[in-house]
């Protein structure tokens, strides 16, 4: 409506070119550039915080930087990148970053869901049981898996107890330690801190589906895993799609519990990337390579997460 | 929410579902919780009962001698401190900060509006662990090498891309007429902004605070890389450092680990209604 008017005010307006398309954009500043304003502060900050970070972590990916060998940065090209690929260590542990993630993601999820489909009827003691299920992800991710170190522990930790007393092992497990389990143990915590966050997402989004269509397929006679497939499933997607997303990345990028709980042991064998190129750059002092593992990492992550976004729209409107 | 006291699905009819269902929640709250009550009940151990080769679960004699000293050896009160200062700190900054992107994005449509919105969610993809050494420059360059600042602004900056996301959704749910409608009667846009449009979005900012307030309280690479003494130490890294230090006893690291956990426990406690809430309604819809 309002360019229609402008049109009728200016006749000629055709005829002036690019004045007029600098009145143009000087009128859309003016209507929305305040936009630009209110992005500002933030923009700023992700400029010098992040974006600026990521292009010289580029930089450094084309550069030698091996204090311990030489002082100065020596350029040398894709030299890094190359290295990537006969670097034995890092397919076993991208294979790791892959058990870790999906391992996590999967078993986050169903005991999520099945916590949020019983949470999602009324009984006595919902509302306690849904505060009590929020303690791990309430617990500093240090704090929490201390607390699972503990509770590992191959001499006096409760798992073993709990398990030699039931007969179920004779000799205890030394859970972080020993390479078949250490594994395990990892992704069995990671489940814990994150299942609670799936179950209390979900629960929300169940809570906006309306009864009536559970009270009408009810009578219809529709039992209850009918209701679960035709109606709580594709109504959740979109909070499915969310919680499922922003966990594997947080997982994807966790630091902490790796990092505390076993270091990456034993042998490398729980090494994920993020703790990998951690220990490249601060350990081997490797910076360079580092930064080229950093950059591969990013790209992973970016890829996978369009793919998996793109996924999910397909999914929607299929 | 069905608070009327009937069932949603029909989960429930069958008794025997009913029960199993109850029982298998009841495990998941154990499996959730037990973690948590066990270094409780290590943390009140003393030294006599805490390796056994039974595990005492009941403490004949609770002490608080392994709480006494924690707060005094480690400067724990002062990483305490410090945390709810860089916590604090964050959550304000990237409160202020997200929240005019936020109303920037959803309210203006200026050129490059969807390829920016896009370049904020892609940073949320960034690693934090990853852009350490190059932000170590950074933060060296801006002269804030071992200060808690550094921590405030490092934190920020990763946690506005979901912040401004969140809040970006609820401010679309707020009809713009309501804010027209007070520009007409003589508001100004900033004004109408804080009069009319922030009230109507306290779920969606305490959702996003809280998001932030754990996500700064958490947070460790940044900790350890940009401080240095003890004067400026968050608890995350003061508890991963009380882990390396050999004559450290499993009671008293418990009690280190209980110490962090209360304070995050207490504000969940007080709103925990708005978490759910508000992510979810933010994220989905937005």
């Amino acid at each position: 409506m309002k360019s229609n008017l402008h049109h009728r005010d200016f006749p000629s307006s055709k005829k002036r070119g690019i004045p007029l398309l600098i009145k143009k954009v000087q009128q859309e500043l003016h209507k929305n550039g305040g936009g630009y304003l209110l992005i500002l502060p933030a923009g700023l900050l992700l400029i010098a915080m992040m974006f600026y970070p990521l292009a010289s972590l580029v930089k450094m990916s084309l550069f030698s930087i091996e204090p311990l060998k030489h002082p100065d940065p020596v350029f040398i090209g894709l030299g890094n990148y190359l290295k990537i690929f006969k670097d034995h260590d890092l397919l076993q542990t991208l294979i790791q970053t892959l058990v870790w993630t999906l391992g996590s993601i999967i078993l986050q999820f169903i005991l999520g869901l099945v916590s949020a489909l019983i949470l999602n009827e009324s009984f006595r003691g919902r509302g306690l049981a849904r505060a009590l299920l929020l303690i791990p992800w309430a617990m500093p991710s240090v704090a929490g898996a201390l607390s699972w170190k503990w509770l590992y522990n191959a001499q006096y930790g409760l798992i073993n107890y709990l398990l030699s007393s039931l007969h179920i092992i004779s000799d205890p497990i030394n859970w972080v330690g020993s390479s078949s389990t250490a594994m395990f143990s990892a992704i069995l915590t990671n489940t814990w801190r994150g299942f609670p966050f799936m179950a209390i997402m979900l629960l929300a989004g169940m809570q906006n589906i309306s009864k009536d269509l559970y009270d009408a397929s009810a009578v219809d006679g529709a039992n209850f895993l009918n209701q679960l497939s035709y109606i709580t499933i594709p109504l959740l997607k979109p909070v499915i799609f969310v919680v499922t997303l922003l966990s594997g990345i947080w997982t994807f990028n966790n630091f902490s519990y790796i990092y505390v709980l076993t270091g990456g042991g034993p042998a490398g064998l729980t090494e994920i990337l993020v703790t990998y190129v951690y220990k490249n750059a601060f350990s081997f002092f490797h910076f360079g390579y580092a930064a080229a593992l950093s950059i591969l990492l990013f790209i992973i992550v970016l890829l996978l997460s369009l793919g998996y976004i793109r996924l999910m729209k397909w999914s929607e409107s299929t | 929410m069905n608070a009327d006291g009937e069932h949603m699905t029909t989960l429930f009819n069958h008794r025997l579902v009913k029960i199993i269902s109850l029982v298998l929640l009841c495990c998941l709250v154990l499996f959730a919780v037990i973690p948590f009550l066990w270094i409780c009940i290590t943390a009140f151990k003393t030294p006599e009962e805490l390796y056994t080769a039974t595990p005492v679960f009941i403490p004949s004699n609770p002490t608080i001698e392994n709480f006494i000293y924690v707060l005094k050896r480690g400067s724990f009160g002062l990483y305490f401190r410090n945390s709810i200062f860089v916590s604090l700190g964050t959550t304000v900054v990237s409160l202020v900060v997200s929240l005019l992107a936020g109303y920037g994005f959803s309210r203006y449509r200026f050129p490059l509006h969807n390829w920016l919105l896009f370049g904020f969610l892609i940073m949320q993809m960034v690693p934090g662990a990853l852009l350490i050494l190059p932000l170590f420059q950074v933060v060296k360059t801006l002269g804030l090498m071992d200060s808690i600042w550094a921590l405030v602004l490092a934190n920020t900056t990763f946690a506005i891309p979901l912040c401004t996301w969140l809040l970006k959704g609820f401010f679309d749910q707020i009809p713009v007429d309501l804010e027209e409608a007070s520009m007409i009667d003589g508001c100004s846009r900033f004004g109408a902004m804080w009069r009319v449009i922030l009230p109507l979005a306290v779920p969606g900012i305490i959702a996003s605070a809280i998001y932030v307030f754990i996500g700064s309280w958490d947070e460790l690479v940044f900790a350890i890389t940009f401080t240095s003494s003890d004067a400026v130490r968050t608890l995350p890294v003061g508890l991963s450092r009380f882990i390396s230090s050999y004559e450290i006893q499993w009671n008293q690291l418990s009690a280190a680990t209980v110490l962090a956990t209360v304070p995050v426990l207490i504000l969940f406690m007080f709103i925990q209604k708005y978490v759910a809430q508000g992510l979810v309604s933010g994220a989905v819809k937005g």
